[in-house]
């Protein structure tokens, strides 16, 4: 069974969409790169999987659960923005989460030791960067089967944002179903089995890493300049006088056979990386697809 | 159906605004009681205008528990009725305005709880409110210059003005699971005061319609003067009670039914 399961999930909010349809699913033990543009629906389907939006139509399952309070026992959620009672220490507003969920007190701390987090401090006191040690605290404490991460490491230090990953790994070696949402690509290549990418409301792929970076993608450098070649996959990133630049994503021979029906001056071909992948992907322009 | 670390956080945050404000009301009721034998002389000395005003609502006070009913109370009853609304308004809707929804309600606790979890802390805290700061302060007050005075009629006052607060709260907060997005916690004054706007004008005329919309505002069962003046006792409108007894317990129920699928935005 998949700990998290979307499938054809669509979540309107009145006439604006939040999500038109979104499939994906996470496997136990597997981390789920979860990336997007703004305003591609990321947010929105991670609320509606911690129960905190009503889908408008589609499955959202946790664990063969319909998201709500049962799902949420093994679910460790934080979202992008955390705030937490002000006036509270660090402790007490630690503990409050930790005994509704009958957590033993010894996880906070040392989670929190790990974290560097001070437990003395007022909340409202804080940091941003602290205010996320404390979110990952909560989505930590009680080792849940399913985490679920909206922008985490924002605000984090790089020796923090190391142990967040490493937490990670962990969780991930005792099983936990993890789904990561990032604009840190570097990051989501670095730490995620797999990527979902969603635009527009719309799943667009999600592919394993290396599936992704076997799909060959390729950038080729024209010229002169000529910006009607047609091929399948082939598709014109940019022009100017000299030169035009196009993306493909294909098997070479038919490239190199289209390119040798033109008299070129010069052609180079390179592969993308994956942050340039991405980064195609996220652009909406028509005949950028 | 109540789960107690939550109701000991709510109760624990919400509590320090009930002590302050208990304080202040209580305050108010002591010193309006400690200062009848002054005014006890001016009202000798009252012009005429002023005598006609106060026939209107219910005479010159013939003794301590009139003249608390008159003075003190009427003025408590306006100010405590906002503050229950307001406290009711908070006590459900303050995660949407703190943002802490997020925190709160990804926890294994389920919606249905979280309600009556923090309906029982509201009422708890409005007879907090209520017994232990407005009817001892005023009862301590009134012990204290008169000895001998007969409290049935104050007691019986008291307990209905408890019922009137917990309808008040219960209105504010199921105000907040009914609203979908959150509002400044002050707009639920727009509750108890047009109400007690009614009430006022019902009182200060002599057209018989107008008269009669004291039916329809919850103040007229728990009325000071009506109660705490022995001649007017019978006039207590039952049904006016037994009205907003229902038509709360109504929205409690239609509100716990919209706050199980209460979506939370960002």
């Amino acid at each position: 069974m998949m700990a998290i399961s979307v499938k054809n999930l669509k979540k309107y909010y009145g006439r604006s969409r939040g999500v038109d349809d979104a499939t994906f699913d996470v496997a136990p033990g597997e981390i789920m790169g979860f990336i997007g543009p703004n305003g591609a629906g990321k947010t929105t389907v991670i609320r509606v999987l911690a129960g905190l939006l009503n889908k408008t139509a589609g499955t959202a399952e946790v664990l063969g659960l319909s998201p709500g309070h049962e799902a949420n026992r093994h679910v460790g959620y934080m979202p992008g923005e955390m705030s937490f009672y002000g006036e509270l220490t660090v402790r007490d507003q630690l503990l409050y989460l930790a005994r509704v969920r009958g957590v033993p007190e010894e996880n906070v701390e040392r989670l929190a030791r790990r974290l560097d987090l001070d437990l003395k401090r007022r909340v409202r006191d804080l940091s941003t960067g602290n205010r996320k040690k404390i979110g990952i605290v909560v989505a930590l404490m009680h080792s849940p089967r399913v985490l679920i991460f909206d922008e985490p490491t924002s605000g984090l230090d790089p020796l923090i944002q190391k142990e967040f990953f490493d937490l990670l790994r962990e969780e991930k070696s005792k099983g936990a179903a993890i789904l990561l949402s990032s604009h840190v690509l570097s990051e989501v290549e670095k730490a995620c089995d797999r990527i979902c990418l969603i635009r527009d409301g719309r799943t667009l792929f999600t592919e394993t890493l290396a599936d992704l970076k076997r799909e060959k993608y390729k950038r080729v450098f024209v010229t002169p300049g000529f910006a009607d070649m047609n091929l399948s996959g082939l598709k014109l990133a940019s022009k100017d006088s000299n030169q035009a630049v196009y993306h493909y994503r294909g098997d070479i021979n038919p490239l190199l056979e289209a390119l040798s029906y033109y008299r070129l001056a010069d052609v180079k071909i390179e592969d993308l990386d994956l942050e340039e992948i991405f980064i195609h992907y996220y652009r909406k322009e028509e005949g950028n697809d | 159906m109540i789960n107690g670390h939550v109701w000991k956080m709510e109760f624990r945050r919400s509590l320090k605004s009930v002590v302050i404000w208990g304080l202040v009301f209580g305050g108010y009721l002591l010193l309006t009681v400690v200062l009848y034998p002054l005014v006890k002389d001016m009202y000798a000395s009252m012009p005429e205008e002023m005598l006609k005003y106060m026939e209107m609502i219910g005479g010159i006070p013939e003794n301590i528990i009139e003249y608390y009913a008159a003075e003190g109370s009427m003025l408590m009853q306006l100010g405590g009725a906002i503050f229950v609304t307001v406290t009711g308004y908070s006590l459900l809707g303050h995660d949407e305005r703190e943002k802490t929804v997020d925190a709160v309600y990804s926890l294994p606790v389920s919606r249905s709880t979280h309600f009556i979890t923090r309906l029982s802390v509201l009422w708890t805290e409005i007879i907090i409110f209520s017994a232990v700061f407005l009817v001892f302060f005023s009862f301590a007050g009134i012990v204290a210059i008169e000895r001998g005075t007969n409290f049935t009629t104050f007691f019986r006052f008291h307990l209905l003005n408890t019922v009137l607060f917990l309808v008040f709260g219960s209105i504010g907060f199921s105000l907040a699971a009914l609203l979908k997005r959150a509002v400044k916690p002050g707009l639920a004054v727009f509750v108890p005061l047009p109400l007690y706007i009614i009430l006022l004008v019902s009182q200060l005329t002599d057209n018989k319609f107008l008269k009669n919309l004291k039916y329809i505002t919850p103040y007229s069962f728990a009325d000071p003067i009506t109660i705490m003046k022995p001649a007017l006792a019978e006039k207590i409108p039952v049904w006016t009670l037994i009205g907003f007894l229902f038509l709360a317990a109504a929205l409690v129920a239609i509100g716990h039914r919209a706050f199980r699928k209460k979506e939370f935005f960002q």
